[in-house]
């Protein structure tokens, strides 16, 4: 079996963070799934959601994106998008 | 939108609309805007004296304040002024002035800066003194302006467009891209002791609105922070409420998703255990460091999410503060306050220092008695300098009055130390002041139950700016947060942060509308 890419490891960092830090079902977090309606994070939650999710991807999420973020799915578009933004960044010199 | 809140009638005995947990001034303010509007209030303090940072101490009868030195607003048009018409009890204080024409003098080692009141003053003596300086200048002056006229809670103006531009812009990088001129940078972030937070993380809208309340006209208050607990907790009073001092909250109680009750514990008269009693609330208003609230509540009342971001957030610095009276016959008059720097590099002074680091620190010094209306007390000068948690950290598991000996050495050298360098401030004390009081941040977390002894709860860093900033509201629909950590921090942004606690129970039109006109 091949390696997960670096998108499906870090779907599967959103997924473990809606369901260690939200308490939230394993089986309801699809990428279907919408934040509000189906898995009952509200605007407060809204907040901890980006803070804990910003902790565990070490991204920034701009307000812009996270005004978008109304599905699980939403997430994982953004996460492809950070990832695909750090893949095409130019490599950093290892020191010297 | 939710139902406002409304007071119930005929409560019995015990039962409460609000209760309140910590009687800063945070807490003070939603305790009385409650009680105003007719809702049966109960305000818990552990201290004897309410207050929390308000609270003023006396030895041999002459008062010491700890944590209220000045603040700004309170005259005609200004912010706090309205905040404290609304509450009913502006006419009942007597503030006096600062010098306008330099409130805060910075004192760098080659160089002085006095700071006037408003901003045109402000604006005039930066070009004075720094006259290459003049676009950097007026484009720092601008953007103070526009963040605090976007503020509505503050300025009470309702601007056509709220850019928020400056939202997500930090102090330091902000200055930085205006000047390279290390002693303009200096000047402009010296007062970030209001606030304290190191330049380089503080966000600019918190500089522009703590430092535009002082530029709005500093003041001191005759009676010190005690004189405003006073009013407070007279005015809930006479609106039927209660204030509870030796009155400390051992737990939060909670039915289901809601808060039901508050478990409290009062000390006994000598020898006699102390008194614990419940008390059921509609609606629970914490004051309490966010931290402090947390634990007293059942464990996993929130998600880790939340849980974790409020353990995991930094507190703000603490301070050391040496309480000196003086016998100098000095016919100097200081209506001002000095803030004194090591060197020229502010950023460097919230840095954690090495617990045998004897160097000058960043300090603080104000002189009631100078200016104070009414003060028949000796002389007193206060002295406050910033102390990082790290200073004192091996002494945390000791408690008020029972610490060790190395304790009490650590602080008698701190003390001589701080004394030596004020002396260097003020020649005309050499040789008069004698220290009567030392405290550290130990002691600060000790009376006001903050952790690490925190000068302003939570830090208000960038990490806990704008969108990342902790909301009054909480996931239990009936339990509110107040205080510095919440909106702002210092006595007017614990003032406008209690009404906006206030204001998701009321509405917020139905508040800040009303105050508008006050």
């Amino acid at each position: 079996m091949s390696e997960p890419s670096k998108s499906q490891q870090a779907q599967k960092i959103v997924v473990d963070t809606l369901c260690s830090e939200f308490e939230l079902e394993r089986g309801k977090i699809v990428p279907e799934a919408s934040l509000r309606d189906d898995l009952g994070l509200d605007s407060l939650d809204g907040v901890d959601l980006i803070v804990a999710l910003e902790k565990a991807l070490s991204v920034q999420i701009p307000e812009t994106d996270a005004r978008q973020m109304r599905t699980v799915a939403d997430i994982f578009t953004f996460i492809d998008k950070a990832v695909a933004a750090l893949d095409a960044a130019p490599q950093t010199p290892p020191a010297a | 939108m939710k139902d406002t809140f409304q007071p119930q009638k005929s409560l019995p005995e015990g039962h409460f609309d609000v209760v309140v947990v910590g009687s800063g001034m945070g807490g003070l303010t939603c305790a009385l805007i409650m009680a105003k509007e007719g809702f049966k209030v109960c305000v818990l303090e552990q201290h004897y004296r309410p207050g929390g940072c308000l609270h003023r101490f006396f030895r041999d009868r002459v008062p010491f304040d700890t944590g209220f030195h000045y603040l700004g607003g309170v005259g005609e048009g200004g912010t706090m002024a309205k905040y404290l018409r609304f509450m009913g009890v502006a006419d009942k204080l007597k503030w006096h002035d600062l010098d306008h024409d330099g409130f805060d003098v910075l004192k760098f080692p080659d160089y002085e800066f006095k700071v006037p009141a408003g901003w045109p003053a402000l604006t005039k003596r930066l070009h004075d003194e720094f006259p290459g300086e003049r676009g950097a200048i007026d484009a720092y002056a601008a953007a103070c302006q526009k963040i605090c006229a976007e503020s509505f809670a503050y300025s009470f103006q309702k601007p056509p467009e709220v850019s928020g531009e400056y939202t997500n812009v930090a102090l330091a990088p902000f200055l930085r891209s205006l000047t390279k001129n290390e002693r303009l940078y200096a000047v402009l972030t010296g007062q970030s002791f209001l606030y304290g937070v190191d330049p380089p993380t503080t966000p600019l809208e918190l500089h522009a609105l703590v430092l535009d309340s002082m530029l709005q006209g500093p003041v001191g208050l005759d009676g010190g922070g005690d004189a405003l607990a006073k009013v407070m907790v007279d005015a809930i009073k006479s609106h039927g409420g209660e204030v509870r001092t030796r009155t400390r909250v051992t737990a939060l109680e909670t039915k289901g998703a809601m808060m039901e009750s508050v478990m409290t514990e009062r000390a006994g008269r000598t020898g006699e255990p102390p008194k614990t009693e419940r008390l059921f609330a509609r609606c629970v208003i914490s004051n309490a460091h966010p931290k402090t609230t947390l634990d007293l509540l059942p464990p996993n009342t929130f998600r880790p999410a939340f849980t974790s971001r409020v353990k995991e957030s930094r507190n703000s610095i603490g301070c050391s503060a040496v309480y000196f009276q003086s016998t100098s016959p000095s016919p100097v008059r200081r209506d001002y306050n000095i803030y004194s720097f090591p060197s020229l590099d502010v950023d460097q002074m919230y840095l954690d220092r090495a617990p045998d680091d004897a160097s000058d620190r960043g300090l603080f010094l104000t002189f009631p008695s100078d200016r104070e209306v009414g003060w028949d007390h000796p002389r007193v000068v206060l002295a406050l300098g910033l102390m990082g948690w790290n200073e004192v950290k091996q002494w945390e598991h000791s408690a008020t009055g029972k610490r060790s000996d190395e304790y009490e050495e650590f602080k008698n050298r701190h003390t001589q130390q701080m004394q030596a360098q004020i002396e260097k401030l003020l020649p005309d004390h050499v040789g008069h002041l004698t220290p009567v009081e030392t405290s550290t941040p130990l002691t600060n977390r000790d009376y006001t139950a903050s952790p690490e002894g925190s000068l302003y709860g939570l830090r208000h860093g960038m990490e806990r700016w704008g969108r990342y900033a902790l909301a009054s509201r909480t996931k239990i629909d009936n339990l509110y947060l107040t205080g510095h950590s919440i909106l702002m921090p210092g006595i007017v942004g614990v003032t406008i942060g209690g009404f906006v606690t206030c204001s998701y129970l009321l509405g917020f039109e139905a508040i800040f509308d009303r105050v508008a006109v006050a």
